[in-house]
């Protein structure tokens, strides 16, 4: 990993086209940061991107146990309120 | 930002159509520039109707061998209020909140419940044929995995 010092109002510039700026470094321990990069960069909060690709996984895992048992499925959904 | 609402789809759980989807946008394709998170090459996946199955749809990816279990909001909530940023609405050529059609992935786990995940639900733009797995900017009120029935 590549390990850098920036002080607030200083950037570090990723593949000349991503700037990330230091904007305020709280006396706690948050640093806030900002992203400037090309709308089809998606920028997120890491527990996000986890949490949701966590959930494409196991929905992509389990399709085909859901294709064998389509008579249950079917039955989850006539019991949802 | 831009606000999509969707409400409980009325009336017996037969049709797609019934959630806007007539039989022909069943089996419409969809193209996600951005793939799905964590499936990121995965860019074309095709929605297809499986009467044992209604309302949920497969989306079935045409780069490889992924599919997904999908069923559009209306059949797992009463109100489905989504707000969708500037940013997303750019990339999915969104003028419109009639225009989006939402679909959320549903997960079939091995003791045999089923949940839904609210907080990533998938959009197309049915005018631009983007489609887009968003991060609505109220995913903290929205549930990752919304249990289906009991």
């Amino acid at each position: 990993m590549l390990v850098l010092s920036r002080k607030p109002n200083e950037s570090i510039v990723i593949d000349g086209r991503i700037k990330v700026s230091v904007l305020r470094v709280d006396s706690g321990d948050a640093v806030r940061l900002g992203v400037e990069a090309p709308l089809d960069i998606r920028v997120m909060r890491q527990e996000i991107y986890d949490e949701i690709m966590a959930s494409n996984q196991a929905a992509a895992g389990s399709a085909g146990m859901a294709r064998k048992q389509a008579s249950k499925l079917k039955k989850q959904l006539a019991a949802t309120p | 930002m831009i606000t999509i609402e969707k409400k409980r789809t009325e009336g017996p759980v037969q049709s797609p159509a019934r959630e806007g989807l007539t039989p022909e946008e069943t089996g419409v394709e969809l193209h996600f520039p951005a793939g799905l998170l964590g499936f990121e090459a995965s860019q074309h996946f095709r929605l297809i109707r499986d009467e044992d199955l209604e309302p949920y749809q497969w989306m079935k990816g045409l780069d490889g061998e992924q599919a997904f279990l999908v069923i559009p909001p209306g059949y797992v909530v009463e109100n489905y209020n989504i707000e969708i940023s500037d940013e997303d609405q750019e990339l999915l050529g969104l003028e419109n909140p009639e225009d989006a059609m939402v679909l959320n992935i549903a997960t079939w786990h091995t003791d045999e419940t089923v949940t839904v995940n609210l907080k990533g639900p998938i959009i197309y733009n049915k005018v631009t044929s983007q489609a887009r797995q968003v991060i609505p900017l109220n995913a903290p009120d929205l549930t990752l995995a919304h249990p289906m029935g009991n």
